[in-house]
C-alpha cells in the first residue's frame, strides 16, 4: 500500500465519520431546513442517547473482536423488569435492579461464550433468543404501562441548565467509556485480545476474565438504555427492543472501529449513533414511510461494512 | 484407546436421539398415537429441512446465514401478489428465480465487499423484511385451491412438503459428496488459506453457495405460504434459529468443515418433534423460546462440551496409567 | 541445586507422541541448551513449561517444589517466562503495552501510562535498540518485533528464561545483542534454557546441553567436552554421513526462468532460473523474503515487475488456479492450517486440484478417484487405514505427502516445496528426500525452501541464498557449506558466481 493510500484510511478511521455526517447534514438542509434546524438537532442528540448508550458498550465487544446480538432483548428485558416492579418497590430500587438484571445477561453471556467456547456472535444469538423469551414469559407477553408512575419521565422529559437529562446521560457514558477504554488495564486487555487472542493468552492475560467482563459492560449499557427506553415510553414490552442491536452495531461500525477488533473508536461510536438519529428523524420529517426508514438503516449499515471491505480490499491487493 | 473413549454425538447420535423421542411420546401421550399426528411432524419439518439444506452449506463453508427468515418472507409477500395475476406455475418459477438472485446479492456483499457473512446477513435480515413491508404492507390471503393442496394434500399418506424436501435433500447430497462446489465448500470450510493455494476460487464458491441457499429458502418459502395460506411481512419471525439449530444439532460443525444434509433433516423432523411435543404438553409459547434458545446454546455448545468431556478422559487415563506405573515400581522395589 | 526438575514428562497430539517419559534438570545458573532434529519436542517441552501446553502425565519441580503448571499465569508465578518461535504480539497495541500486557502499572485504576512507556524505554535503551515505547508493534519489521518479543520476556524478571530459537530472524548484529543480553542475564544469576538448531551458537552460548530424539531423552553433557561431531551424532542418532546424499544425475534444459521479479517492500530485481531435473535450494533467514519469491512464482503475491517463463512462455501470473494450469505445484510450509483439508478424507484431499478431470457431467467419478489414490499409495508408500480416514489422523510424514502427491496429480512441470520436512520425524524425512531425488530424476525442475542448512546442503543442486529481498548467494554444489550460505544470508559476503544462472 503506498503511503497515500495509508495515511488516506488512517484519516478515514478519524474523521470518515464526521465526514459522512456533515454530508447527510447538508443534504438534509437542502432538502428540508426544518432538519437541521437548532430545535431538531437537539431532538436528535437526545434520541440519539438510548442507541449511543449501548454503542458505547458495542464498542468494547467489536474491539475485542466480538459481537453482541443480545442487546435488544436485555434492553426488552429491562424494560419489562422496571415496568413490573415500579409500581411496588419505587423507582430506583427498580432501576437498580433492572441494571443488575443487565449486568446478569453480561454474566451468562460471557460464561457461555468463555467456559462452553462458542463464539460470540452465534453465542448471543441463541441468548437473543433465550431473553426475550425471558422478557415475554415474565411480562406475560403484554404492554406494561408504567401510568402510576409518571416520574419515570424525568430521565426522558426534564433538563439540567438547559440541558435535556438524555444528552448529560449519553455524554456522561461516552466519557467514562473513554476513560476506560483508553486508561485502564481492562481498555488495553480489551484491546489485545481483539488484535491477538492467541498472543494475549501467552502474554498471560487472563482472556476468560477479561471477555466475561466485556459482556458485563455490553450488557450493562443495554441495561441503562433499557431504563432510559422505559422512561421515555412509560411502558415495558417484551419487543420494545426487537432490532435494537442492529442500530447499536451500526453506530460502532459507522464509527470506524475495526470489525476485526483489536481498535475501537469510542467517540466515532457516538457520532455513528448521531447520524442515525439524524437519519431517522430527516426522514421522519421528510414523510418517508416507516418501511422505507427501516430498509435505509440497513443500507447504511451495508454502506458501513462495504467501506471497511474496500479498506480490505485495497489492503489485501497491497499483500 | 483414546478413539474408542471419545464420544461422538454426530453423525447418527440425532436418529436415535429421535427414535427414542418419539417412543417417549407414545407412550407418554396419547395425541401421538395415530398418524396425522406424525404427518404433521414431518410436513412442519419440511419446511425447516428445505430451507436447511441451503443452510447446511453455508455452515460447512464456516458461515451463517441470518437473512433466510426474511427471505422467506420477502418471497412470500411477493408470491401472493403474483398468484392472482399468473397462476401457480409462473409465479413459482419467478419466486425461485428471486430467490436466487436475494441469495446471490448476500453472496456478492460477502464474496466481493469482503464482509463477514454473519453481519452481512443480518443488515440483510432486516433489509429483505423491510422490503417485504414495502411489498405487502398488509397480509394477503392466498386465494387459489391448486396452490393450497400443494402443501396439504399427500402422496402414499406421506406429506407432499416431506416429498420436496426428500427432492430437496437428496440434490443437496449429490452436490455436496459428488461434485467440484460440494468439495470446494468443504475445502473452505477448513481452511481458507488452503483453499486458495489449492487453486480454489473463494469468491466463486461463496457465490454459488449463496444462490444455493436463496433457492432451496424460496422453495421453502413457496410451501410455508401454500401451507399458511396467506402472506404478511412478520411471518416467520426467527425461522432462521430453527434452521441454523436443525443444521448445528444435526452435527455440522460450526466452524465448518464437515457436515451432512441427512442429519440436517433428521434434526429439523426432531425440532419439529419438540415443538409438536411441547404443545401438547401446553406448554406456553413464550415459555417454549427460551426453550427453543437454550437448546440453539446446548447445540452450539456441543463441541465445547465434547472438549471438556475428552480432556477428562485424556486426564484421568493418564492419571491411571502413572497410578500403575506408580504401584509397578513400589512392586519392583 | 537443579532449578528445575522434570520428571517423566509425556505428551501426545492426535496421530503423534511428541513427547514420552522425558526427565531431565536444569542447574541454577546456566544456560543450558536443549537440541534435537525437528519433530524432536524440544517446543513442546518448552511450552509444557510455559503452561501453553499442559502434560498428559508426568512432573515439574521447580526449587525443589512441584509446580501445577495449568495456565500461562501459573507459569509466571513459578518464575518462568518463555519467548516463543512464533510471535505472540498484539500488533494493534504499543510496543510499551505488549512488554507490559500482563502488568500494566496502573495508579489505583488508572493507567500509569507515563511509567509504562519510562520502564519500556529503559528496557529498549537497555538491549540497544532503535524503538519507541510508542510505536505500534504491526508496524515494526519482523526482526524488531522478535526483540520487543525478548523485551517481553525479560520485562517479568523470571528467573527462569525459555527462548525457542530467538535468532530465527535477527542478523549478525541483532545476535551479537542477544549473544550480550544472555552474558548479562547469566550473570545477574538467571537461569537460561535455550533451544536453537544452530549448532554454533549452542558452542557460543551454552554451558551445558540436553538432546531428544523423537521424543525421548537422549544424554545431557557439558558443552565443552562435545565436539560439532558428536552433538550431531547425538541429535540424529546415527553417523553424521549418513545423512542423506544425492547421487547425482544429468541435468536438463531450463524450464523455469524469473527476470526481474520485484515487490516493493518484499524482495527487488530477483532473478534466476531452474533447469529440468534440478533440485534448486532457498536458503535465507526468517522475513527475508525467501518465501514471498516462490509464492509470487505460484501467484500467492502479486509482483509489481519482471516476468516469469515456463517453457519458453511467459506466465500471466493471475493466482494459484492459473499457475496450476500453468504446471506449477506448491507445498506449502504451514501445512497444518494452509496445507491439508483437516476434517476431510486422505481421498478428498489428494484430488482437490483436479476435481475437473475426474468429473464426468460435473459428478466426481468414484472410480477414478480411488484408482489416483491407490496409484499414489503405492508410488509414495502412504500410511492410512481407509480412503475414508479423515487426513487429521495421520502422521506428519503422510500428511506431507498426501500435499506432495496432490501437487504432482494436476501433472506440475515445476514443484515449488517449502520447508519440506517441517514437523517430520526421522523416518519419513528420508523418504521424502528420496522422493525428491526421484522426481528430479525423472525429469522435474523443483525449488526447495528451506530454513534447514543441512537439509539443502545434503539435497540440492544449487542454492540460491536470500538477504532483504535480494539475491546474494548463487552457489554450486561444490560452495555449499553452513559457513558461506550464513555470510550471504547474513550480507556479509556476495557469491553470485554458481553455474547456469
Amino acid at each position: 500500500m503506498n503511503d497515500r493510500t495509508k495515511r488516506f484510511w488512517a484519516w478515514w478511521d478519524r474523521f470518515g465519520i464526521l465526514a459522512i455526517l456533515l454530508a447527510v447534514g447538508l443534504v438534509f438542509l437542502a432538502l428540508n431546513p426544518r432538519i437541521v434546524s437548532v430545535s431538531n438537532l437537539t431532538t436528535v442528540l437526545s434520541r440519539s442517547a438510548t442507541t449511543g448508550i449501548a454503542a458505547a458498550g458495542m464498542t468494547f465487544a467489536i474491539c475485542a473482536g466480538g459481537f453482541d446480538l443480545s442487546v435488544g432483548s436485555i434492553l426488552s428485558l429491562v424494560t419489562c423488569v422496571v415496568a413490573m416492579n415500579i409500581a411496588n418497590i419505587g423507582m430506583w430500587p427498580s432501576i437498580l435492579l433492572a441494571l443488575l438484571v443487565g449486568v446478569l445477561c453480561g454474566v451468562v453471556n460471557g460464561l457461555i461464550i468463555t467456559k462452553l467456547h462458542i463464539q460470540t456472535f452465534v453465542a448471543t444469538l441463541a441468548t437473543q433468543l433465550a431473553f426475550k423469551g425471558a422478557a415475554l414469559v415474565y411480562s406475560n407477553g403484554k404492554r406494561v404501562l408504567m401510568s402510576k408512575n409518571k416520574e419515570i419521565k424525568i430521565f426522558s422529559t426534564s433538563s439540567i441548565f438547559g440541558i435535556p437529562v438524555q444528552v448529560i446521560l449519553v455524554v456522561a457514558v461516552f466519557v467514562i467509556a473513554y476513560l476506560v477504554y483508553r486508561h485502564t488495564r481492562f481498555g488495553v486487555k480489551t484491546r489485545a485480545i481483539g488484535s491477538n487472542e492467541a498472543a494475549a493468552r501467552a502474554s498471560g492475560i487472563n482472556v476468560d476474565r477479561t471477555l466475561i467482563a466485556v459482556f458485563v459492560v455490553t450488557g450493562l449499557t443495554a441495561a441503562c438504555a433499557g431504563v432510559l427506553q422505559s422512561s421515555r415510553l412509560a411502558t415495558g414490552s417484551a419487543i420494545i427492543g426487537d432490532g435494537f442491536e442492529l442500530d447499536a452495531i451500526t453506530s460502532v461500525i459507522l464509527g470506524g472501529t475495526a470489525l476485526s477488533g483489536g481498535k475501537g473508536n469510542i467517540w466515532g461510536s457516538f457520532i455513528g449513533a448521531l447520524l442515525l438519529s439524524l437519519i431517522r428523524s430527516g426522514l421522519n420529517i421528510l414523510g418517508v414511510d416507516e418501511a422505507f426508514q427501516k430498509l435505509a438503516i440497513a443500507v447504511v449499515l451495508l454502506f458501513a461494512l462495504s467501506i471497511s471491505g474496500i479498506k480490505i480490499i485495497t489492503q489485501e491487493a497491497a499483500k | 484407546m483414546k478413539k474408542k473413549l471419545q464420544i461422538n454425538f454426530g453423525e447418527l447420535g440425532i436418529l436415535y436421539a429421535l427414535l427414542i423421542f418419539w417412543l417417549i411420546l407414545i407412550a407418554f401421550s396419547p395425541n401421538f398415537r395415530n398418524i396425522s399426528a406424525f404427518q404433521n411432524i414431518v410436513r412442519e419439518a419440511s419446511f425447516t429441512g428445505i430451507c436447511g439444506v441451503g443452510m447446511t452449506f453455508v455452515i460447512i463453508s464456516g458461515d451463517l446465514d441470518l437473512s433466510v427468515a426474511s427471505q422467506v418472507a420477502l418471497c412470500s409477500c411477493v408470491l401472493t401478489l403474483l398468484l392472482p395475476k399468473m397462476g401457480v406455475f409462473p409465479s413459482v418459477i419467478l419466486i425461485l428465480l428471486l430467490g436466487a438472485v436475494l441469495g446471490t446479492f448476500n453472496g456478492v456483499l460477502i464474496a466481493k465487499m469482503k464482509i463477514p457473512a454473519f453481519i452481512a446477513t443480518l443488515a440483510m435480515m432486516f433489509g429483505y423484511r423491510a422490503l417485504a413491508q414495502i411489498v405487502n404492507a398488509t397480509p394477503v390471503v392466498v386465494e387459489n385451491r391448486l396452490f393450497k393442496l400443494m402443501s396439504t394434500s399427500y402422496l402414499a399418506g406421506i406429506p407432499v412438503p416431506f416429498i420436496v424436501m426428500i427432492i430437496c435433500g437428496v440434490i443437496g447430497t449429490v452436490i455436496l459428496r459428488k461434485t467440484a462446489l460440494g468439495r470446494h465448500t468443504l475445502a473452505i470450510g477448513n481452511s481458507h488459506e488452503a483453499a486458495r493455494i489449492a487453486g480454489i476460487s473463494i469468491p466463486r464458491t461463496q457465490i454459488l453457495i449463496y444462490l444455493m441457499v436463496g433457492l432451496f429458502t424460496a422453495a421453502a418459502s413457496i410451501m410455508i405460504t401454500s401451507y399458511l395460506g396467506s402472506s404478511n411481512y412478520g411471518m416467520k419471525d426467527g425461522f432462521e434459529f430453527t434452521v441454523i439449530s436443525a443444521v448445528v444439532l444435526g452435527g455440522t460443525a460450526l466452524v465448518g468443515g464437515k457436515g451432512s444434509i441427512f442429519t440436517t433433516a433428521v434434526a429439523a423432523i426432531f425440532l419439529a418433534t419438540i415443538k409438536s411435543g411441547m404443545d401438547a404438553f401446553q406448554i406456553q409459547s413464550y415459555m417454549q423460546r427460551i426453550i427453543e434458545g437454550v437448546i440453539l446454546i446446548f447445540a452450539f455448545s456441543i463441541n465445547g462440551i465434547r472438549a471438556y468431556v475428552n480432556d477428562f478422559l485424556v486426564k484421568s487415563r493418564s492419571r491411571r496409567e502413572l497410578d500403575e506405573r506408580r504401584r509397578g515400581s513400589a512392586a519392583g522395589a | 541445586m537443579a532449578i528445575i526438575e522434570i520428571r517423566n514428562i509425556s505428551k501426545s497430539f492426535p496421530g503423534v507422541k511428541a513427547l514420552s517419559d522425558v526427565s531431565l534438570s536444569i542447574e541454577e545458573g546456566e544456560v543450558h541448551a536443549i537440541v534435537g532434529e525437528n519433530g524432536a519436542g524440544k517446543s513442546t517441552l518448552m511450552k509444557i513449561l510455559g503452561g501453553m501446553y499442559q502434560a498428559d502425565s508426568g512432573e515439574i519441580f521447580i526449587r525443589g517444589e512441584k509446580q501445577e503448571i495449568h495456565s500461562i499465569q501459573d507459569a509466571m508465578k513459578a518464575g518462568v517466562s518463555v519467548i516463543y518461535q512464533e510471535l505472540n504480539l498484539m500488533p494493534e497495541l504499543t510496543v510499551a503495552e505488549n512488554i507490559f500486557a500482563s502488568g500494566l502499572p496502573v495508579h489505583g485504576v488508572v493507567l500509569d501510562i507515563r511509567t509504562m512507556n519510562a520502564r519500556a524505554q529503559e528496557l529498549i535503551d537497555s538491549m540497544n535498540l532503535s524503538l519507541k515505547p510508542t510505536d505500534m508493534v504491526g508496524m515494526l519489521s519482523v526482526s524488531q518485533q522478535q526483540m520487543v518479543e525478548i523485551a517481553k520476556a525479560i520485562s517479568h524478571e523470571s528467573d527462569i528464561i525459555i527462548m525457542d530459537e530467538p535468532t530465527g530472524a535477527l542478523n549478525n548484529q541483532e545476535v551479537d545483542v542477544l549473544y550480550a543480553l544472555i552474558r548479562r542475564l547469566k550473570e545477574s544469576g538467571k537461569t537460561i534454557l535455550y533451544i536453537s538448531h544452530r549448532l554454533k551458537e549452542i558452542f557460543d552460548l551454552t554451558d551445558r546441553v540436553s538432546i531428544l530424539r523423537d521424543g525421548q531423552y537422549v544424554a545431557t553433557k557439558r558443552t565443552e567436552e562435545l565436539t560439532h561431531n558428536d552433538l550431531v551424532k547425538l541429535m540424529v542418532g546415527r553417523e553424521v554421513d549418513q545423512y542423506y546424499k544425492s547421487s547425482g544425475h544429468a541435468l536438463g534444459e531450463t524450464v523455469l526462468e524469473v527476470k526481474n521479479l520485484t515487490r516493493a517492500g518484499m524482495f527487488e530485481d530477483v532473478s534466476f532460473s531452474v533447469r529440468s531435473g534440478e533440485l534448486l535450494g532457498v536458503a535465507g533467514l526468517m522475513g527475508c523474503g525467501r518465501e514471498e519469491i516462490v509464492k509470487a512464482i505460484y501467484g500467492l503475491i502479486r509482483p509489481d515487475g519482471g516476468t516469469v517463463t515456463l517453457g519458453g512462455r511467459q506466465l500471466q501470473m493471475k493466482g494459484p488456479l492459473q499457475a496450476i494450469r500453468d504446471g506449477i505445484g506448491f507445498v506449502t510450509e504451514d501445512r497444518k492450517s494452509a496445507g491439508i483439508f483437516a476434517l476431510m478424507t486422505v481421498r478428498e484431499n489428494l484430488t482437490m486440484n483436479i476435481l475437473r478431470s475426474i468429473s464426468r457431467f460435473g459428478l466426481i467419478s468414484d472410480a477414478k478417484e480411488q484408482e489416483l489414490l491407490e496409484n499414489y499409495k503405492k508410488r509414495m508408500n502412504m500410511k492410512f487405514s481407509s480412503p475414508a480416514q479423515r487426513i487429521v489422523n495421520l502422521s506428519g510424514g503422510n500428511q506431507q505427502k498426501f500435499l506432495l502427491a496432490r501437487a504432482l496429480a494436476s501433472d506440475c512441470k515445476v514443484l515449488i516445496m517449502l520447508e519440506p520436512t517441517r514437523g517430520i520425524d526421522v523416518g519419513a524425512k528420508a523418504e521424502i528426500y528420496e522422493l525428491l531425488e526421484e522426481l528430479a530424476k525423472s525429469g522435474l525442475a523443483i525449488i526447495v525452501v528451506s530454513s534447514e542448512l543441512p537439509e539443502i546442503i545434503s539435497i540440492c543442486h544449487r542454492t540460491l541464498v536470500v538477504f532483504q529481498g535480494r539475491i546474494t548467494g548463487n552457489l554450486s554444489k561444490t560452495e555449499m557449506d553452513e559457513v558461506t550460505i550464513m555470510e550471504c544470508a547474513t550480507g556479509t559476503s556476495e557469491r553470485l558466481d554458481g553455474d547456469s544462472i
